[in-house]
């Protein structure tokens, strides 16, 4: 499966360095209060070049490169990619996965952030528990108001988002498969 | 998808094998989640206690003083001028008098 991606990185090391080494890990970093949405890993955005600026001019004070590249996910190997942004299935299979917890405690994972949980299938937990390598998932902020929601016709209150924000997480980077070689996209 | 199922099982029988633990990180977990980060906050605090860091307040002396629309009266001096809690001219000590005779305690009840 083929996707567009970008990716938010800081300018150190300039075009060439930051091509070379593209793309950067998310790691926790509990000084600057970052944690990474779905754990540590490689991140980009699906196809979302005015949403990486944002990203890129709250992040990195505006100093920032997008990078873009075309990879492909390979959604055919099971227990690889998991895709909590546009399949059912996966989703509820990841929803069951977590209801196990509730035979330790009713609360079960109620609370708990998702990066932790995550972090905590992969590291704490043996192998074939979470064997997903890359993740995808909308990204929703509480209360925005800013967005392209349109309704599907008069008579309900239903509506659809026409710009989602999806990201990728990687584990490693040895399993990014590059189709064209990353360029820079924009450049703050 | 068979991965799920495959992962659900492994999953039950970590989770039946290792109970107590998970349980004390699924604790761990929910209190990182609330926002404060408190263990790793604690574990950063230790290494950053420098004095340079302490922020101090600057003495700030405050006046207690009444002003003149409070109605106040000097205590003090009245205590002085009428002692309330003098004890009845009877009990008041006497270094002259001479100690009262033993009384039995049988005569209280007469």
């Amino acid at each position: 499966m083929e996707f567009t991606v970008h990716h938010t990185c800081n300018k150190e090391g300039g075009e060439d360095k930051v091509l070379e080494n593209y793309p950067f890990l998310s790691e926790y970093d509990p000084k600057k209060n970052m944690k990474p949405f779905l754990g540590q890993g490689y991140y980009f955005w699906d196809f979302n070049l005015e949403y990486a600026k944002v990203w890129g001019k709250n992040h990195y004070s505006n100093k920032y490169y997008v990078c873009e590249s075309d990879i492909d996910v390979d959604h055919e190997k099971d227990g690889f990619f998991l895709d909590l942004a546009g399949n059912r299935k996966h989703l509820v299979g990841f929803i069951e996965l977590l209801r196990e917890f509730d035979f330790i405690h009713k609360e079960g994972t109620e609370g708990i952030d998702l990066c932790y949980i995550i972090d905590y299938l992969r590291t704490k937990c043996p192998p074939e528990v979470f064997p997903f390598e890359v993740i995808r998932a909308v990204d929703y902020k509480n209360n925005e108001k800013i967005g392209i929601k349109v309704v599907f016709n008069n008579t309900q209150n239903s509506y659809t988002i026409l710009n989602p924000r999806i990201i990728f997480s990687f584990k490693s980077k040895e399993n990014i498969v590059h189709l064209t070689k990353p360029s820079i996209a924009f450049k703050s | 998808m068979k991965a799920f199922e495959r992962a659900k099982l492994a999953l039950r029988e970590h989770l039946m094998q290792n109970k107590q633990k998970v349980a004390a990180d699924l604790i761990a977990m929910r209190e990182k989640s609330k926002g404060n980060d408190v263990f790793e906050y604690i574990k950063n605090l230790s290494g950053s206690y420098v004095l340079s860091d302490l922020t101090t307040t600057k003495e700030v002396v405050y006046d207690f003083s009444l002003d003149d629309d409070t109605d106040s009266y000097n205590l003090i001096n009245e205590l002085i001028d009428h002692p309330f809690y003098s004890p009845p001219p009877d009990l008041i000590f006497d270094p002259n008098s001479k100690k009262d005779a033993e009384t039995s305690s049988g005569s209280f009840f007469c």
